[in-house]
């Protein structure tokens, strides 16, 4: 399952499998980071998602953990996100023909 | 039109590419420097910057069209003092001393800081300090004991921060005086320094993702800073005033995408 790749990636801080999880053309966006007054991600492209995540994952900006698939597009865990730990959800909202993610979005859990 | 410039920081790195362009468009060129200058002296110093603007008024009684101030130093420089009497008041008192000359021929200034300014690593109470105080002695004076080890490269955002939030301050009162002035925020730049970097420092560096080089695993070219630093002190630039323009190959736009305004 696709979730599991990300859920794989992002516990591993792998930015290039994480990238591989997505389609060309894909958005990712990260709507917590609003709850403690900073901006939400808006990643566009699977080239952005290797950059974006490469700067987060090196320099532990990120670090994701315990980890529980809900269902085929659906996961749970725990983000720090600089330290700050949030309970997030990541629902893969649509797929691309090439049945990677198309488009992601990270909410509040 | 053949025009006058002077360059602060011109014997090496993006300064020396911009005196090199600026003197390839047939423009006379003062490079200002420490050393291997037309203009030798420490701009640290308050005897530095003032021999520096009297040699100016002496060479360009006339006026100059342009001042790109691209003297710095870096966070590894081992001096929290250097970094901000140097990258910050170095600036902008020369600036202020050359107005006069700018303002003769309607022409402009740029400073030179660094996209390192949007990625929340400075200290804001020293910006504050840089920019609302503004006393050089008694700044110098208050860090003259942090640890430089870890304050290095807070004070050096700091010190390229409050540069580029003095360029805007200053533009709008300026531009109505005939002279414009903007700040250019490059990225990571090949140089000297950063070609004796070892392989994990590499890996640190590289995690800055510049995405106009994606996939070639390297800095930008100093000439890539240069050649936008040529173009915002030439007249091709007139309608652009008062902008800290990130010349950073879009890392900025990928790390920041909400921060439009």
């Amino acid at each position: 399952m696709m979730i599991q790749n990300y859920v794989d990636a992002m516990m591993q801080g792998d930015y290039k499998a994480l990238s591989e999880c997505f389609s060309e053309k894909c958005s990712y966006f990260d709507y917590t980071l609003n709850t403690w007054n900073m901006h939400n991600y808006h990643v566009y492209g699977k080239k952005s998602i290797e950059m974006f995540f490469r700067h987060k994952f090196t320099f532990r900006i990120l670090k994701a953990s315990d980890a529980v698939i809900e269902n085929e597009n659906t996961a749970n865990f725990f983000m720090s996100y600089a330290g700050h730990s949030l309970f997030v959800r990541a629902t893969i909202e649509e797929y691309g023909e090439d049945g990677k993610i198309q488009n992601m979005r990270v909410r509040l859990g | 039109m053949m025009g006058i410039y002077a360059v602060t920081g011109g014997s090496s790195g993006i300064g020396a590419k911009t005196v090199e362009l600026l003197k390839e468009q047939g423009h006379t060129v003062y490079n200002i420097d420490i050393r291997d200058a037309d203009i030798e002296g420490n701009l640290a110093s308050e005897e530095g910057r003032q021999n520096a603007i009297d040699q100016l008024h002496q060479l360009c009684p006339a006026g100059m069209d342009g001042l790109i101030c691209c003297a710095g130093v870096s966070d590894s420089c081992g001096s929290l003092k250097l970094i901000l009497s140097l990258n910050y008041f170095g600036a902008i008192r020369l600036a202020d001393g050359c107005f006069d000359l700018l303002q003769k021929k309607k022409g402009s200034c740029v400073m030179v800081c660094s996209n390192t300014i949007s990625q929340g690593n400075a200290r804001m109470d020293i910006v504050a300090l840089l920019n609302n105080k503004g006393d050089e002695e008694r700044i110098l004076s208050l860090v003259e004991d942090y640890d430089v080890a870890t304050m290095g490269h807070p004070l050096y955002v700091a010190s390229k921060y409050a540069l580029a939030r003095w360029t805007r301050r200053v533009s709008s009162s300026w531009a109505a005086d005939g002279v414009r002035i903007n700040a250019v925020a490059p990225g990571n730049v090949e140089t000297a320094m950063t070609a004796k970097l070892t392989p994990s420092q590499r890996i640190a560096v590289a995690a800055l993702p510049i995405p106009t080089l994606y996939g070639e695993d390297k800095l930008m070219d100093p000439v890539e800073i240069a050649e936008t630093l040529v173009f915002m002190v030439s007249p091709h630039s007139r309608g652009i005033n008062g902008v800290i323009l990130f010349c950073d190959g879009g890392t900025d736009a990928l790390l920041n995408s909400e921060k439009v305004y």
